[in-house]
């Protein structure tokens, strides 16, 4: 899907924030539509191409997933070199990683002068709450967006893109449309090959499904 | 803070090629052009990896019927980002034989040739939001596989056809305007995610 489209416009897009704030899974859920319960924490940075079809034609950002723990930090402000857009994330359950949002804003603009940057506010699903939106002040000083999101539940996690699109390249009004999705091929399966699927699907169909059955959509 | 002064050249010789863009809009194509919608209904569907099931994308799931050749596909778009991740032919079995989840009466697998990234067979799995809703999944899927048989059988004339019906994608809700730039109070407030 990814590669049936030339992009018409390459950003570069450092995504940044403490560690556990959810910044990998957030990709991974963007890329692959998985929601990754388990932390690994992100060594030096990983850069994922996304793209993403809009009413300009099909953009890629080149996303520079960063290590949020200092410890693994890698080159730090070395990978924010080139930088055309920015994302700061912070876990609405953590009162520290937004406290630490300023030294996030000052190390990536020490490097990307005047980009657009997103502050948000990850995990918006969870009950238990601890930055309130109206503690939420950092944003409105600095003329960045915010928004809350949530990984899991998908809340507003495409209105971080739609954003920096608008600004980058300056319509307001840009939206994202239907990706084209091309004729699918047919194939044929030899015999020897329906026996082993037969079974693999019979054993699939009694594993459960991430969340089973009691998660509404 | 003591302000830290630059030690290296973060000037960037690439950055002029990928900032400098001027893109006037253009016409979307869906690739569903030549096709009619004859089912539609909103699921969550998963892919087998490293043998877990994962899920895949949340939206409605379309099946199409083409104009010219007459075959069937299975459509599915992720809601909100509109990326495609589920598209292939209702084909023969063993493909496309739907068989209920264990654990889940809202749920069915199947093999197919997904083409949603690169061709490969894919275990796919689909959770319908109810018993009623999934039992009316089973008989468009089904019915639709039938039909794609008939046609490679070329026995035009025992063809069903199913109505087409409407596929209007939702438009983006009007709270989204554009470059708006709310308060995180009532970005909050909207969201009901402020519990207090």
């Amino acid at each position: 899907m990814e590669g049936q489209t030339q992009a018409l416009a390459e950003y570069k897009l450092v995504l940044v924030g403490d560690g556990g704030v959810g910044k990998t899974t957030f990709v991974k859920r963007h890329l692959t539509g998985e929601f990754e319960k388990k932390y690994i924490a992100t060594l030096g940075v990983e850069v994922h191409p996304m793209v993403f079809h809009t009413n300009h034609g099909p953009i890629k950002f080149n996303v520079w997933d960063t290590a949020g723990q200092e410890k693994l930090g890698g080159l730090r402000d070395g990978y924010y070199i080139g930088g055309n857009s920015g994302i700061i994330m912070f876990d609405v359950c953590s009162r520290i990683t937004y406290q630490n949002v300023p030294k996030w804003y000052k190390d990536l603009v020490r490097v990307c002068e005047n980009i657009p940057i997103v502050l948000v506010g990850n995990k918006v699903d969870v009950k238990d709450r601890k930055v309130k939106a109206k503690q939420i002040t950092f944003h409105r000083k600095k003329n960045l967006q915010y928004y809350d999101i949530s990984a899991k539940s998908n809340y507003q996690f495409e209105k971080p893109f739609i954003w920096l699109l608008r600004r980058l390249v300056g319509d307001p009004n840009l939206t994202l449309v239907e990706a084209p999705i091309l004729q699918p091929s047919e194939l044929v399966i030899d015999q020897d090959q329906i026996q082993t699927m037969t079974k693999e699907l019979e054993d699939a169909a009694g594993m459960e499904l991430p969340e089973g059955d009691d998660e509404d959509f | 803070m003591v302000e830290k002064q630059h030690d290296v050249d973060y000037t960037d010789p690439e950055e002029s090629k990928t900032t400098n863009t001027d893109l006037p809009e253009v016409q979307k194509v869906t690739g569903e052009e030549q096709e009619e919608c004859i089912f539609k209904m909103r699921c969550k569907l998963y892919r087998m990896r490293d043998d877990q099931w994962k899920e895949r994308g949340t939206g409605n799931c379309k099946l199409m019927r083409h104009k010219e050749n007459k075959k069937i596909r299975f459509v599915m778009r992720q809601e909100k980002t509109l990326k495609p991740v589920g598209n292939f032919i209702l084909q023969e079995s063993p493909l496309c034989d739907l068989i209920p989840m264990k654990n889940n009466d809202k749920a069915y697998t199947w093999s197919c040739n997904d083409c949603s990234e690169e061709a490969k067979i894919e275990m796919l799995a689909c959770r319908l939001q109810t018993v009623e809703n999934a039992n009316k999944f089973k008989e468009a899927f089904e019915a639709a596989k039938k039909f794609n048989q008939l046609v490679k059988d070329d026995k035009i004339d025992e063809l069903v056809y199913v109505p087409a019906i409407e596929d209007i994608e939702e438009q983006p809700d009007p709270a989204d305007d554009p470059d708006k730039n709310k308060t995180a109070g009532e970005e909050g407030d909207a969201a009901g995610a402020d519990d207090e």
